[in-house]
């Protein structure tokens, strides 16, 4: 698989925001002013299966569809024959089917064939 | 029964647009006095002081029946409130009574200390306020002077809720300078604990000051709205305490309620004068309130 656009993964440093909206903005109470705290008593918050799995499936969700978004930007492609995107050389065959050549036994197809067999 | 009239009701928002302490304080002390009795006597010492011929006009009730019965003449028991009487007022200006929307707990204690300091004035009694908070911010001693109105008034206009609060350190310092005995009205949310309170009242009220506690609270703080888990940020301290509405729904009222029973209660054994005011409550309703209950008091 390659990429026609690789730069565009930078943006996977932006998988990083999901993760900190959550840690710092859902576990932070509202604060209010009170007149005295005298008859309070601190309340740890209960964390119930539910809303833990609630907020790793949001998370999740958050950095995946950041991941895909990545992705579709750099353009992966794939190919079946094997060969390299990024490969160095390309060989372009161009054969002249005019008449003058028809005739399969002369020296030009002899050396045709003689030289696709060496590029394999 | 007393004649109920409409500008009774003044909401301490319509208070506020008013402006200025002093035209509060008139506003609802006309309001207090067209709800009393046609001659209003607010009595604020119950020391007897002498008698008088009943003259056409008087209230009946002052009417010394026992001497009536004895000389066949109608006599009228005067007090020495009624006469030259000392009314201090004290006022707690802990950052606590900044608290309340839209009239903060402060606010209405001014409009209440507002209204007595025009009551003192109106009968010519001496006037004397202080202001505290940890200590005693300011003080100016009773006066029977025509600018004492004026100086208290102006000393009310600049107040803000700003420190911590001991209303026990601000008593005890206070109390040597109250030797003349009279009313000593204490406007707070009263946050101590309810011991330490009576422990300097007892004196005041040896002393034979009579004695009129006001707490002032505010509808939040009776009965806290809170939808989710919050941080409750103490207001003298800056201290967060996270609270889950369910404890503030059953635990904290309960525990407000013993609190504000056990300050009514050391109220009761040192034989002051207790009334909880709230916010939003219309503050002249509230003082004739108050002033009926030391009618049928017989004070």
């Amino acid at each position: 698989m390659s990429l026609l656009f690789p730069a565009y993964l930078l943006g996977l440093l932006g998988l990083a925001l999901p993760w900190l909206l959550h840690r710092f903005s859902d576990h932070q109470p509202e604060e209010k002013l009170f007149p005295s705290r005298q008859f309070l008593e601190e309340t740890v918050p209960p964390v119930s299966r539910k809303q833990t799995l609630k907020y790793r499936l949001l998370m999740a969700l958050r950095v995946l569809s950041l991941l895909f978004l990545c992705f579709l930007f750099a353009q992966p492609w794939l190919n079946n024959d094997g060969v390299s995107a990024e490969s160095d050389f390309h060989h372009i065959v161009a054969v002249d089917t005019s008449l003058s050549l028809s005739c399969s036994d002369s020296i030009e197809w002899r050396h045709l064939k003689g030289f696709l067999q060496k590029c394999g | 029964m007393p004649k109920r009239t409409d500008n009774r009701l003044l909401k301490p928002e319509v208070l506020a647009r008013l402006g200025s302490l002093e035209l509060v304080a008139r506003a609802v002390v006309d309001g207090v006095t067209t709800g009393l009795h046609r001659s209003p006597h607010f009595g604020f010492s119950q020391e007897f002081a002498e008698y008088r011929s009943y003259n056409e006009g008087d209230d009946l009730r002052y009417v010394d029946w026992n001497v009536y019965a004895r000389t066949d003449r109608t006599y009228i028991k005067r007090f020495q409130g009624e006469t030259n009487t000392a009314v201090t007022l004290l006022l707690d200006t802990s950052a606590s009574m900044a608290f309340g929307e839209p009239t903060s707990k402060l606010q209405q204690a001014l409009y209440l200390i507002a209204s007595f300091a025009y009551i003192a004035r109106k009968q010519h009694d001496a006037l004397g306020l202080a202001v505290f908070d940890e200590n005693v911010k300011e003080y100016l001693a009773p006066s029977s002077r025509p600018d004492a109105m004026a100086r208290a008034m102006a000393l009310l206009e600049n107040t803000q809720a700003t420190s911590g609060t001991d209303i026990l350190n601000a008593l005890s310092s206070l109390q040597p300078s109250m030797t003349r005995r009279g009313l000593v009205v204490i406007v707070s949310d009263f946050y101590t604990n309810a011991s330490d309170l009576l422990s300097v009242l007892q004196p005041l009220a040896h002393a034979g000051q009579d004695l009129a506690l006001f707490q002032i609270v505010s509808p939040e703080e009776l009965n806290p709205s809170l939808k989710r888990i919050s941080a409750l940020k103490d207001m003298e301290t800056n201290e967060s305490v996270v609270v889950d509405p369910d404890y503030i729904a059953n635990g904290y009222q309960e525990k407000f309620q013993a609190h504000c029973a056990s300050i009514e209660k050391a109220c009761q054994r040192s034989g002051a004068d207790f009334t909880r005011i709230t916010t939003d409550d219309p503050l002249d309703e509230a003082l004739q309130a108050y002033f009926r209950f030391r009618e049928r008091r017989g004070r």
